[in-house]
């Protein structure tokens, strides 16, 4: 099994495996079979160990967010399996004995009937988010589970040992894995909601999430895309390459056309690296670009993304959440010896600010930026954060 | 289980399809430069060892093995054996999943040569493998290169090799200018044609013969050499039955490609985008570190912390920092700079371009730039650093400075005060016994509390860590390929010998060539006007460095006075035209003299001056006036014992008169001439 987590985190160092969505599933999977296969006691030292694996999983490749994200799903999915599993035996020998556990009943009693303020405004969003309601019920279940628990869990310390929570477990990770299976459906599924007949889209990179969405909506509309070409990597022409493929009107322009094209664009729908806390984004290099000029032009933009890339984690300025890739992209290694004296700088991502985005399409539904803070109450624990200890 | 049935099922053919898919890939590392391109530095620690940019350069090689998909790895070490193995043991190479390391050890190997029969000895080798040196750094795609090469035999078996290059311009810092290779390949198959790697040399002339084999060949001065080869096993047994193959580039190239018996072919790669460099030398050192920091090498840059046992960061301006970096009070660091954990940085200290390992204690307004500080230095205040490298453990006194270029090995103490002159390199090793470097080794005042002895075997002027300034300008001109313009031939380049000299010689050569051959006088006078130009030369110059060469006679001291006067006369009259066209008025009374200095050094030719003289008259190389204005000097000028005015009377007499003829007016010049 270590070995196995080696491979992995190798694979990660040397960018065998890519992109988020891969690297989720690869998280996901192994952290499944890890549960399954070692040998651990009780919750308390399960989720020690997950957190352990996390950070190795993290320093590997600190850059890619959902690593982070989805260890931090697995843990608050042990939790909230742990808390149920423990109220539902408690429930039951309350009912069975009333004598010997009158105590330890009456406190987990008082919990549940604690205030839960929270609750209604959750449940009001689900009904919001009118589309995907089989995901959205199986969420609202989970997080009134969540919010029940929430309160009094400080006190709780995960030790007891119940056999049926390994199962529990493994069968709650499998439905992350099945939601990251049908996110990219599952957003799509809402374009129809978004994209009018006629109108012209603008987006830039090369975003799965992305194609799927404008494929879906082209079934039943007819619009013009406009793609961003995205240097220095060039991904704009493959999504032009597929869209074009898949029968859309498409239009591939250069990085610095961007804000003499945008008076005519009615919305720009772009994909994203990774969704931080305060709804700002870390995409693509150029999107920040995109951003601004569609502010200026007063275009909306959309972001489209699954749940998993949303993280607890804020940004402060351009290069907190940075890398930066080689010069030879752009330059020609040929002629460095004349560009001795010359910086050049190959940044990965831009950081965009809340306040330049206008929606964001998840496989939950959509959402406004403000918003997101709540979703990430709903689905991190707070004692999850890994990266910390920086 | 069911896998196996359809083996055996699928027949002979299928089984070994599969026997090839699933071959391991093999990769051969030597541990060992056989040079001592870093010396002193390699006397203490193997070069493979050496941290570049903070990881040792054998991670760098590992790690781009590991990453193509090399499942097993041989690092071949000989010097320093035990070093290596014990890195090997103690690092994450040991136990990493896909990948195994060994260690091989050959401890009598001298050469690359010896190296591979050792690794043939050892019989591990099954199989295509890649041979490499332990100091490459790359990011190259392995794979694809492995496939052109596998395709490539499955054509033609006697493909053994193919060897990867990287294109660069002819002057690019990362070319080393030790490898100044010149190489021909077949344009269409790529094809190794012709090798030649002789820095020394200025031209490659190629077998007029090559041409019948490949049709067109293409000329390339602008490769860096990878030392990253493709090699069949075919390659190990070759070197077995030439025991005296020392070299895979000097002796092996040469001997595979001059054979017309064994039709082995050698291929080339050419890398475009992707990087891949030897760090061969300290000049390679310090380019592929600048390499690194500006992450041409991406994904192995240090913020990539692929050995898992670092923890850098970037930030703007190239600067990396590992966690734990003490930086205290108004220190500026500025750009390409990378510091490792524990290293504290004083208040006042300016940081610029440089490298500096872990735990290393750099005190107040010192001042570093450009240098390479390896882990646990010890810098004490106000010592001033510039372009130096600096092994483990070297302390470095208050108020000392270390000039450019120098290199202080491990644990060598620099004194109070001390002022170390540019290109230094000091060390503490005591050298082998069996090897006669005692004399390269000197005793050196270190200053107060100093420590370590000067190490004086000179690096050849390519192989500094900085380029040397001095011999900058004519060096890099005369480097610079097809510079256009006239290039002076040097066939016997002597730096040392003085510009006017070289003239001289070359023109000297130029005449005889001209004398023995029988050129035109034309272009005689090219060549030589050619030599004036590019020399900075006047007419009076080229007469002076002509005419000697025309009167030496081949059998100076036996020849009879009768014969040298027949022989000058022969001589002035035929290359009377070259002489013309050097000569002018301002510069003929010069001549003369030089003439006299000739004739001085000369003793045989004092008797025939006076014919000499004449006959340059009478070719019109000297006027009248300019022998008569000679004579004036020379009465004028007392300290003159007149020698050659007495040599000369007759023929001043005979000017004199013929001047009276031609000219009444010019009675009173030739009255006071008499007098």
């Amino acid at each position: 099994m270590e070995r196995q987590l080696e491979t992995f985190i190798l694979h990660l160092k040397r960018k065998n495996v890519v992109g988020s969505y891969q690297v989720s599933r690869a998280t996901a999977e192994l952290l499944r079979h890890w549960v399954s296969k070692e040998k651990w006691s009780n919750a308390k030292t399960l989720i020690e160990a997950i957190r352990a694996i996390g950070k190795r999983l993290i320093d590997a490749q600190p850059l890619e967010f959902c690593i982070g994200n989805i260890v931090r799903r697995v843990l608050f999915i042990i939790r909230e399996e742990y808390l149920a599993i423990k109220k539902n035996t408690e429930l039951e020998s309350a009912t069975s004995s009333t004598t010997s556990k009158s105590p330890s009943s009456s406190a987990s009693s008082s919990t549940t009937t604690s205030p839960t303020p929270a609750s209604p405004q959750t449940t009001a969003v689900h009904n919001l988010s009118s589309s995907t309601s089989a995901t959205s019920q199986l969420r609202s279940e989970t997080s009134s589970k969540h919010l029940l628990s929430y309160e009094d869990n400080e006190d709780i310390d995960f030790t007891e040992n119940f056999p049926r929570l390994k199962a529990a477990i493994i069968d709650s990770v499998n439905e992350l894995i099945d939601e990251l299976e049908g996110l990219h459906r599952n957003v799509a599924d809402q374009a129809i909601e978004h994209i009018h007949s006629n109108e012209t889209i603008m987006t830039l990179g090369c975003s799965k999430t992305v194609e799927e969405f404008l494929k879906e909506a082209a079934r039943k509309r007819s619009f013009k895309v406009i793609v961003v070409e995205t240097s220095p990597s060039l991904e704009g022409q493959k999504t032009a390459l597929t869209l074009s493929k898949a029968s859309i009107d498409t239009t591939l322009i250069t990085d610095s056309a961007v804000f003499a094209m945008m008076s005519r664009v009615n919305k720009v729908i772009i994909g994203t690296h990774a969704v931080m806390a305060n709804g700002g984004l870390i995409a693509t290099s150029g999107t920040h670009l995109l951003a601004v000029a569609a502010k200026y032009h007063s275009v909306p933009i959309v972001v489209c993304t699954g749940l998993y890339k949303l993280c607890p984690l804020y940004a402060y300025d351009q290069d907190t959440f940075n890398n930066f890739g080689s010069p030879g992209e752009y330059l020609k290694f040929e002629e460095a010896e004349y560009l001795e004296h010359v910086h050049s700088y190959n940044p990965t991502f831009d950081y965009i600010t809340p306040d330049l985005i206008s929606l964001f399409i998840t496989n939950i539904g959509g959402h406004n930026p403000d918003y997101l803070y709540r979703l990430i109450q709903e689905y991190y624990d707070p004692r999850d954060s890994l990266e910390d200890d920086q | 289980m069911a896998k196996d049935d359809k083996k055996s099922k699928g027949g002979s053919n299928t089984n070994t399809l599969d026997i090839k898919s699933e071959e391991t890939l093999q990769a051969v590392v030597l541990g060992d430069s056989f040079d001592i391109k870093f010396s002193p530095v390699t006397l203490e620690k193997p070069r493979t060892l050496l941290p570049l940019v903070n990881i040792p350069l054998l991670d760098y090689t590992l790690e781009f093995l590991a990453s193509s998909g090399v499942q097993e790895i041989f690092v071949f070490c000989c010097a320093h054996a035990d070093q290596i193995k014990e890195y090997i043991q103690s690092s994450r190479w040991s136990n990493l999943p896909g990948v195994s390391v060994k260690c091989m050890t050959g401890r009598d190997c001298r050469t690359t040569g010896d190296a591979l029969r050792g690794v043939y000895n050892a019989q591990v080798i099954q199989s295509d493998f890649i041979l490499i040196t332990g100091d490459v750094v790359s990011n190259m795609n392995l794979q694809k290169a492995l496939q052109v090469h596998k395709a490539r035999k499955e054509v033609d078996k006697n493909n053994i090799m193919t060897m990867v290059f990287k294109q660069a311009s002819p002057t690019h810092r990362t070319r080393s200018k030790q490898d100044d290779t010149v190489i021909g390949t077949n344009s269409e198959t790529l094809q190794l044609v012709w090798y030649d790697n002789s820095p020394k040399k200025k031209k490659s002339s190629i077998p007029i013969e090559l041409f019948k084999k490949h049709p067109s060949i293409q000329m390339r001065y602008d490769l860096i050499d990878c030392h990253i080869d493709i090699c069949s096993p075919e390659v190990l047994a070759l070197f077995i039955d030439n025991f005296d193959f020392a070299d895979i580039r000097e002796d092996f190239i040469h001997d595979i490609l001059g054979s017309e018996l064994l039709d082995h072919k050698l291929y080339t790669y050419v890398l475009q985008g992707e990087y891949a460099a030897r760090v061969k030398d300290l000049r390679t050192y310090h380019s592929v570190s600048k390499d690194i920091i500006h992450r041409w090498t991406f994904p192995m840059v240090p913020d990539n912390n692929f050995m898992c046992n670092t923890t850098y960061s970037l930030s703007r301006q190239m600067i990396y920092k590992e966690r734990g970096v003490k930086l205290f009070g108004d220190c500026l660091i500025s750009e390409e700079t990378v510091l490792g954990t524990g290293t504290e940085v004083g208040s006042g200290s300016r940081i610029s371009h440089s490298i500096i390992g872990r735990n290393c204690r750099i005190g107040k307004n010192v001042k570093i730039h450009g240098s390479y500080i390896w882990d646990n230095v010890v810098i004490e205040d106000n010592a001033v650093i510039q372009s130096s490298l600096l092994c483990n453990g070297a302390i470095v006194k208050s108020d000392s400075s270390i000039g450019r270029g120098s290199i202080i090995g491990f644990n060598v103490v620099v004194g109070n005060k001390l002022i170390l002159e540019p290109f230094s390199k000091i060390t503490l090793a005591e050298p082998e016994e069996d090897e006669d470097d005692e004399e390269n080794i000197q005793d050196f005042n270190m200053g107060e509390n100093g420590k370590g002895k000067k190490w004086i075997l000179e690096n050849e002027p390519y192989n500094e860590l900085v380029q040397r300034e001095i011999d900058e300008p004519s060096d890099s001109d005369s480097d610079e390929p097809g510079s256009g313009g006239v290039m002076p031939p040097t066939k016997d380049k002597d730096d040392d010998v003085p510009e006017f000299i070289k003239f001289q010689r070359e023109v000297r050569d130029t005449i005889r060539r001209g004398i023995n051959e029988n050129l035109l006088m034309e272009n005689i006078q090219v060549e030589i006007n050619g030599l004036k130009f590019a020399y900075i030369k006047d007419g009076l110059d080229c007469l002076a460095a002509i005419l000697p060469v025309l009167l030496e006679h081949p059998n100076i001291n036996t020849v009879s006075a009768k014969d040298l006067s027949a022989f000058i006369v022969k001589r002035i009259s035929s290359y009377s035209p070259l002489l013309v066209k050097f000569s002018s008025e301002d510069n003929q009374v010069d001549l003369i003299f030089k003439i006299q200095d000739f004739c001085d050094e000369n003793e045989q030719y004092k008797s025939v001056f006076q014919l000499i003289l004449h006959r340059l008259y009478d070719n019109d190389v000297i006027s009248e006036d300019a022998i008569l204005e000679w004579a004036q000097e020379i009465e004028d000028d007392e300290e003159d014992e007149g020698f050659y005015l007495k040599k000369c009377t007759e023929l001043i007499k005979w000017l004199k008169s013929a001047e009276e003829e031609s000219d009444e007016e010019s009675e009173e010049d030739s009255d006071t001439d008499s007098d």
